[in-house]
């Protein structure tokens, strides 16, 4: 039994089927439903986690059919899942044994659930929640017997508000056959619009769509196993196959997965998805599998809340696999070469590009860009190289291209040292980093770089260097022929930092 | 005796095709040339094999093999590429923009990720002939995972054919690691460098084993003094062009040797060039100091303070 806070008064937001029995009804007030059975236990009512199961529900139904949808959220109570299985349900061997295979799986999660089918999303509705009889778990309308299966069921099973079915009802309205009759003109005008929409939609004169919880994606392929596979060979092959029908299906329409999204669907209830993506459309099985096994292969163990490790594992197995290109592109059919094009292959480096991003994550593998700018951890930037980098808008050699010596190595952020330097503008004739002594036998400098004033001070901030002091840079080396890159932040200024001398910075290593 | 001697040479050239494996007699016809002939005749292969690994060790010390207290706060630092390893990157970027030109193939270049120490930079590596428009880099996440991860990310570059070197920072390897990496690279035609740090001072024997077909060790040696008549304040206290000494420590087929390497810019520096990869220079073998007359005119063409000076005059 859950509870929630609503005007003033603790009342009740849910109710189990024995509270009902004993005349507890949602909207009761706690203290009211006390005072009728003391015994009850109340639990805080989470509107937000009972959206986000039963999303979680609709989404393990896209076994059954790519459109499913969480309903009756909105109104409250009667929440519940909206499946559209038109042209699925041969899949399960007809519509009674795909809704017992429902029921069935859904109860052994824990669920209690009725199942209704019917040609309209309406009558469905309808027929799962007031369907005869009562006793029943799923009930099929058959086909074309919506109107009569509807009639003598209560308005309630048309989805109105409360206050709607009240003045229905005092009106003596209380069969959806007594409503069929009214002509719906007058019906409108008395109680809006509302009744008759629900009646037509029920009845099926107006269309009703579903909007599934996600957009269904049009190269989508799904396999159920007979017995559920526990093994990771066999889960990898069967995700073999369907990789390979995937790829078949997309060369006959000529396009390529940019993105692609595998479903384990896990006996326990729960839905592993696991994503690929690659720098160009694709469609080679080979290429793609390894991405997918790459991801499968580290799948965090299932958290179960399965007493021992044996039950863990069996609700770790997998019944049902879904694979689908959520993005795919247009791909030509390309020649291939006669005789071992192996080296030649262009797609070989994006096929590298892929794998080590799919499992190191696309931000650790990347390219270098220059951009045009002289201060020196400004001009080098980097990108995913899984997106992709046009080489002409980076800019060419030219912007890589250093007036004087560069260091191979920089640091991103430049490295405080001790440095004496007994003459302003000279380098320094020793240094002290991270705690070892350095004597610069040789040095070269200064240069100058100055802050780039045109930028504004904002943008200055998401650079590494926070203060933007004009830097004297020095190419140093030390007795042991090791060279690096110090600067002076700063200038000597004998009148305002005499007490306080610039500070010196380690930012590179030369070769 | 000359049929035996056929017959002998037939034997020996067999054994070597056993020893090195099909895959490695057929990448070894195309080795990468250091460009310095004595180097390239010294090795069995003409240069560095391909379908291989290579081990460069950098031995330059690192101020935390020095100082214990050091070592502990700046743990992580210990690892290769963040700390005084300009000198053997430098080389190494010398070696890829070889294999990038050579090869016509992308670098790859694996390092652990240390979060805001992205250290390679590229318009230094640039200078080195290594263009970083066509240089990947992979970022190992630096957890209990990145030893298992970065020999992955390594296999799996040297055995796509499409890269032209793979070099990987990689610390700890066991015999195990580097003979799956040298077999990843014989089945795929990699070149792959495995950069590890090493103390100056440790003998071939005191290293860790390893199936790699080359080991080197590089450290920096002090710049070129310059003899010079004219102006002997002004190059004699700048910082010459890069010097390394480059030992060769064990190579399959070969006998240990040591060079004394430099760097030769091809390109004067006073000319910012548009080309600069096809402008950079190449390595050189220093040339030994020995006793002997100063020459009467500029000596040895090719180093930039010499043309310098030449033109200014």
């Amino acid at each position: 039994m859950l509870a929630a806070p609503e005007g003033g008064a603790i009342r009740l937001a849910a109710v189990t089927l024995e509270a009902q029995k004993a005349g507890l009804f949602p909207g009761q007030t706690l203290a009211d439903a006390r005072a009728l059975s003391p015994e009850i236990a109340v639990h805080d009512h989470d509107p937000g986690g009972d959206a986000a199961a039963l999303e979680a529900l609709a989404d393990w139904c896209g076994r059954y059919t790519p459109w499913a949808a969480a309903s009756g959220l909105e109104t409250g109570g009667a929440a519940g899942l909206l499946l559209d299985v038109s042209g699925c349900a041969h899949l399960f061997g007809g519509e009674a044994a795909m809704l017992e295979d429902l029921t069935g799986r859904l109860a052994r999660v824990g669920y209690t659930v009725r199942a209704g089918l019917a040609d309209t999303t309406g009558a469905a509705w309808a027929a799962a929640r007031f369907g005869e009889p009562r006793k029943a778990v799923t009930i099929i309308v058959p086909s074309g017997e919506h109107a009569n299966a509807l009639a003598p069921l209560p308005i309630a099973a048309l989805r109105l508000p409360l206050d709607t079915l009240d003045s229905l009802e005092r009106l003596g309205l209380r069969r959806i056959a007594d409503l069929a009759a009214l002509p719906r003109a007058g019906l409108a005008r008395r109680f809006g619009e509302l009744p008759a929409r629900r009646l037509d939609q029920a009845l099926g004169e107006i269309n009703e769509p579903i909007s599934p919880r996600a957009p269904a994606p049009v190269w989508r392929l799904r396999t159920a196993f007979p017995e559920a596979l526990g093994r990771e060979e066999d889960i990898a092959a069967a995700v073999r196959n369907l990789t390979e029908a995937l790829c078949n299906r997309l060369a006959r329409a000529e396009r390529g997965a940019r993105r692609l999204e595998l479903c384990l669907y896990r006996v326990g209830g729960r839905v592993d998805t696991v994503e690929a993506g690659t720098s160009r459309p694709m469609r080679d099985p080979d290429h793609l599998m390894r991405l997918l096994k790459e991801q499968l292969d580290r799948l965090p163990e299932p958290p179960t809340g399965a007493p021992d490790p044996l039950s863990a594992a069996a609700e770790a197995m997998v019944e049902t696999l879904t694979l689908a290109a959520i993005t795919s592109e247009p791909l030509q059919m390309t020649q291939t070469g006669l005789e071992g094009g192996r080296d030649r292959d262009p797609a070989a480096l994006e096929r590298l590009v892929d794998r080590l991003s799919g499992r190191l994550g696309p931000d650790n593998v990347r390219r270098f860009a220059a951009r045009q700018s002289h201060l020196p951890e400004r001009v080098q930037a980097s990108t995913p190289a899984l997106t992709g980098t046009d080489p002409v808008k980076t800019g060419g050699h030219d912007t890589w291209q250093p007036p004087l010596p560069r260091p191979p190595r920089l640091l991103t952020r430049p490295e405080p040292v001790e440095a004496v330097a007994p003459v302003p503008d000279d380098p320094p004739v020793m240094f002290r980093w991270r705690g070892e002594l350095h004597r610069v036998t040789r040095a070269e400098g200064p240069e100058r770089i100055a802050p780039e004033w045109w930028r504004t001070p904002e943008a200055n901030s998401g650079s590494t260097v926070l203060d933007s002091n004009t830097r004297d840079y020095y190419r140093v080396e030390d007795d042991e022929g090791r060279r690096f890159w110090l600067y002076r932040d700063g200038l000597y200024d004998r009148h305002r930092n005499a007490d306080a001398p610039p500070k010196w910075y380690l930012h590179g290593f030369f070769g | 005796m000359p049929a035996e001697a056929e017959i002998l040479q037939r034997l020996r050239s067999r054994i070597a095709a056993i020893e090195r494996g099909e895959n490695s007699l057929r990448a070894s016809q195309a080795a990468l040339p250091f460009g310095v002939d004595e180097i390239d005749a010294h090795l069995p292969w003409g240069g560095l094999a391909t379908g291989a690994i290579h081990e460069i060790l950098d031995g330059d010390d690192n101020n935390a093999t020095k100082h214990t207290e050091i070592k502990t706060k700046y743990a992580i630092q210990r690892r290769f590429g963040d700390g005084l390893n300009g000198a053997v990157t430098a080389f190494v970027a010398g070696l890829a923009g070889r294999a990038q030109q050579g090869r016509a193939a992308p670098v790859i270049w694996i390092a652990p990720r240390i979060p805001g120490r992205e250290s390679l930079y590229g318009p230094g590596l640039l200078a080195y002939g290594l263009d970083p428009a066509d240089l990947i880099v992979v970022r190992v996440p630096s957890d209990s995972d990145f030893a298992v991860t970065a020999l992955w990310a390594t296999e799996e570059a040297l055995r796509a054919p499409a890269v032209g070197m793979v070099c990987a920072e990689i610390e700890d390897m066991d015999l195990t690691a580097s003979r799956r990496l040298q077999l990843a690279a014989e089945t795929g035609g990699g070149l792959g460098l495995l950069l590890r740090p090493a103390r100056r001072d440790t003998t071939e024997n005191a290293l860790p084993p390893t199936a790699s077909v080359s080991r080197w060790r590089i450290s920096s040696l002090p710049g070129a003094p310059a003899a010079t008549s004219d102006t002997p304040w002004l190059t004699e206290n700048l910082p010459g062009q890069p010097r390394w000494q480059a030992e060769l420590l064990r190579a399959r087929g070969g006998q240990p040797q040591t060079w004394q390497l430099e760097w030769r810019d091809a390109r004067d520096n006073t000319d910012t060039g548009r080309h600069a990869r096809e402008a950079a220079g190449g390595f050189a073998l220093v040339s030994p100091l020995c006793d002997r007359p100063l020459p009467k005119k500029a000596p040895a063409a090719g180093l930039p303070q010499e043309t310098r000076r030449a033109r200014a005059s």
